[in-house]
């Protein structure tokens, strides 16, 4: 088991590396898509089906759909290159802090619980339903808000 | 299909390599498309780190890492179209170029 999960975090490690420096538009798309797969795959290895589904739906498929069409749409342009030793020193300070927390908590890891549907849906409607409807304001906000930015400036530019 | 219950720093593991990437690609990258790929990656890794912290502390991980990804793709859609209209108007696809939303 150990084995497969080792083959697992090799492949999204290399994904994710490989969409972050790949030139070429189209491939960092395919690695992208790769990573997303393999994250609905732990999702189901840790006992969430419904959550690797979700991931699959909106993931793998709509968000990578999306920046399919916006990376057909602006063209396939290189980047220019930028000095990254800063990048760097944040990236591996970040993960070394996270490793030695990530040892403490695994020192005391309890047994596995067993979360079904229906607790799941249970525990959503007593706690997170009324959480809905903010994020529904929300999410209209953010889309009300990039479409006020866009047509202030389109006005200005007429 | 599960893991062995001694497993989940392997998760918590996947998860801050994630994290490390994504801040990697988010603070080196200057195409806007792969800082919208780098946030990505970070949201994913805060998603695993939800769903290995779920399997200790109850469904409540599990709930918020759906609100995560519904919150992740409609970030990503605003960014795209936000992409997609300057690079066709402006021709714009590098952050450092982009002050002429300022009025």
């Amino acid at each position: 088991m150990l084995l497969y999960f080792f083959i697992l975090f090799a492949v999204v490690v290399a994904t994710a590396i490989a969409a972050i420096e790949l030139i070429n538009f189209i491939w960092v798309l395919v690695a992208f898509a790769v990573l997303l797969t393999e994250i609905a795959l732990f999702y189901f290895s840790l006992g969430f089906p419904l959550l690797g589904a979700f991931q699959l739906a909106i993931y793998a498929g709509g968000v990578a759909i999306l920046v399919l069409f916006a990376i057909l749409t602006i063209g396939e342009r290189e980047e220019e290159k930028r000095e990254s030793k800063l990048a760097a020193g944040v990236a591996v300070a970040t993960f070394i802090t996270g490793l030695i927390a990530s040892i403490w908590t695994g020192l005391h890891t309890k047994p596995y619980l067993n979360i079904s549907l229906g607790e799941l849906g249970k525990v959503f409607v007593d706690k997170y339903a009324i959480l809905i409807i903010p994020l529904g304001f929300t999410a209209v906000g953010i889309i009300y808000g990039a479409y006020y930015i866009l047509s202030k400036k389109l006005q200005r530019e007429e | 299909m599960t893991f062995t219950n001694e497993s989940m720093f392997w998760f918590l593991l996947v998860a801050i390599s994630l994290l490390a990437i994504g801040i990697y690609g988010l603070l080196s990258k200057k195409s806007i498309l792969k800082m919208i790929i780098s946030i990505e990656i970070i949201v994913n890794g805060a998603n695993v780190g939800l769903a290995a912290f779920a399997t200790q502390h109850g469904a409540d991980g599990v709930i918020l890492a759906f609100f995560a990804i519904a919150l992740a793709a409609l970030e990503v859609a605003v960014g795209l179209t936000l992409l997609i209209i300057l690079a066709r108007k402006y021709g714009i696809t590098f952050p450092e170029k982009l002050n002429n939303l300022r009025w």
